[in-house]
């Protein structure tokens, strides 16, 4: 088949020119890599961050030393957004016994992260005498009164799975776990692994003070070294208070607040942000914007832009406050008496909302629902209101 | 990418970034969607690049993500449909050697054929890959390889015809 050779040659003859060059195509793949780390911190999935493209997360060039332990490497560290200052309030290192105590704080901060933050949640646990602070799913640090959630989060790795392409089969991470230390502290080192070597996690866990436990999670790109940098930046001595972007005029008698996540996004109009109250008898209602429970759409294809996506338009079927929003209710054994109800909203005064209550009927859901204020500036807590129910 | 590999990945672009848009417009009959195709590929290679310890894994490899991508947009089971005709056109005879004329006589031929086997004829006959290659980019058995591409060629051979083949060896 000589000729079909040739006639493919003379074919191709007159190829246009080319408009991939070198450095088009450079740009485009670090622009891809940058989508996919952002993609894959909102997933969950990679746990790495998203674009530095927001005036908050503004790369700087630090010389990280690591003087608390691991190897010594200048990584690049970005601003993590952060939640109002909590003056006068003693930090987790100094007062072990208040983590976990009040919704409204979190007993430390981390102010950089060795990955571009596309947002970051902070929340407590007080169940479990624990604080949170997630910067994407690339890092995670939890603080906590026992040894038990930060070593869940430190190990948090090892519960990974990945799908590789043109498989269907999760296949787990190679782990280890090494003892190490932390500025002097005896520590464990957890590591997790694929066979493609991309983005290894790294946690590490351990006790810097007698009373306290502190156990961070990292996706990298470049190995260990981003871990250290942000056990450097982790500050147990600062204190902040969480605030989230709503408030209520009036709520059910006794109720009292069970837990707050505030979230500020760097790239987006919005994060997501959550407060739940609850009363002695069971009652209880969660307020949440910048995010709902609804059905997402199946993936096309893998890396579909669509997955996650809303199935489509919510059909409204009540007026509250002059919003359109949609009505669900669940109704439980043995009576089969309405026990869950919720208000639905793709787009309340600016943001996606949901209201979720147990125990209480829709005349109650529809109160508070009025009684609802959402901040005007979704990206500034600094203008957050400081409670979340003013009477 | 470290600054070594992006270096490296910038001269398999410079090298090789033409002939892959000829192998996708073989494939698709476009040149618009070949580059397009092409420009796809050369990312989902980027972001592969750092794992392909070989050189000689990358040809093979970005072969096979043009392959995908093509089959993903559905491109090359719509090979230039906006120009096939139902007849394959007339045979060129020895005089027509004009190079637009090659192409609409290979092109119309190629469309001529189911997709995989037009993939087979390209990578076997223009990309000069083995069987197990050829098996290996596609997804398929080594027996599916050799039947594709004798029933390809024998489709090729009916559409173009030996008159043309026997000129084209005279010329």
């Amino acid at each position: 088949m000589n000729d079909l050779h040739e006639l493919i040659e003379r074919a191709l003859a007159d190829q246009p020119p080319l408009s991939i060059t070198r450095e088009t195509a450079l740009d485009a793949g670090r622009r891809a890599l940058r989508r996919r780390r952002r993609a894959a911190a909102a997933m969950g999935i990679a746990a790495v961050a998203a674009v530095a493209a927001g005036v908050v997360a503004v790369p700087q060039m630090r010389g990280t030393e690591t003087p608390v332990g691991g190897p010594s490497a200048t990584v690049d560290t970005y601003e993590v957004p952060q939640m109002p200052a909590a003056d006068g309030v003693p930090g987790a290192a100094d007062q072990p016994s208040a983590v976990g105590t009040d919704p409204h704080l979190v007993h430390f901060s981390v102010p950089t992260a060795a990955w571009p933050v596309g947002d970051v949640s902070y929340s407590t646990n007080t169940g479990a005498g624990a604080e949170t602070i997630g910067a994407g799913s690339g890092l995670t640090v939890t603080v906590s009164r026992s040894r038990g959630p930060a070593e869940d989060t430190a190990n948090s790795g090892s519960k990974v799975s990945m799908i590789p392409a043109g498989s269907s089969s999760p296949v787990p991470p190679h782990t280890t776990s090494t003892p190490t230390t932390v500025d002097g502290n005896p520590a464990t080192l957890y590591a997790a692994t694929f066979p493609d070597g991309k983005f290894p996690y790294f946690g590490v866990l351990w006790q810097p003070v007698d009373g306290l436990w502190v156990g961070m999670f990292a996706a990298t790109e470049h190995g260990e070294t981003e871990l250290w940098a942000n056990v450097a930046a982790l500050r147990l001595d600062q204190a902040q208070r969480i605030v989230v972007p709503f408030q209520l005029t009036w709520a059910p008698a006794n109720v009292r607040l069970a837990g707050l996540q505030a979230g500020i996004s760097t790239d987006q109009p919005y994060a997501f942000s959550s407060a739940n109250w609850g009363d002695d008898r069971g009652n209880t209602f969660t307020v949440s914007v910048g995010g709902t429970s609804r059905p997402v759409t199946s993936p096309r294809s893998p890396g579909d832009p669509a997955v996650g996506a809303p199935s489509g338009p919510l059909q409204p079927n009540r007026t509250v406050a002059g919003h359109k929003v949609l009505w669900t209710e669940r109704r439980c054994p043995p009576t089969q008496t309405v026990c869950e109800g919720s208000f639905t909203s793709d787009d309340y005064d600016g943001v996606p909302l949901d209201l979720t209550v147990t125990g209480y009927d829709e005349a109650t859901a529809s109160q508070i629902l009025t009684g609802l204020a959402i901040s005007k500036d979704m990206k500034d807590p600094s203008t957050w209101p400081a409670e979340q129910i003013v009477r | 990418m470290q600054a070594e590999a992006e270096r490296q990945y910038g001269d398999f672009v410079a090298t090789r970034a033409a002939p892959l848009v000829g192998f996708a417009f073989l494939l698709c009959g476009d040149w618009h969607r070949a580059e397009d195709t092409v420009q796809s590929a050369l990312v989902k290679l980027y972001l592969a690049w750092p794992r392909l310890d070989r050189v000689d894994a990358v040809e093979p490899y970005v072969r096979r993500i043009v392959l995908r991508v093509l089959a993903d947009n559905g491109r090359l089971a719509r090979f230039r449909r906006e120009r096939l005709s139902d007849r394959v056109p007339e045979r060129p005879g020895a005089d027509s050697s004009d190079a637009a004329d090659d192409r609409m006589v290979l092109l119309s031929a190629l469309a001529a054929l189911p997709p995989r086997q037009r993939a087979v004829v390209v990578l076997r006959f223009w990309e000069d890959q083995s069987i197990e290659q050829c098996a290996e980019a596609l997804g398929c058995s080594e027996g599916t390889v050799k039947s594709q591409a004798a029933r390809g060629l024998q489709t090729l051979r009916n559409l173009l015809g030996n008159q043309f083949l026997a000129s084209k060896e005279r010329g």
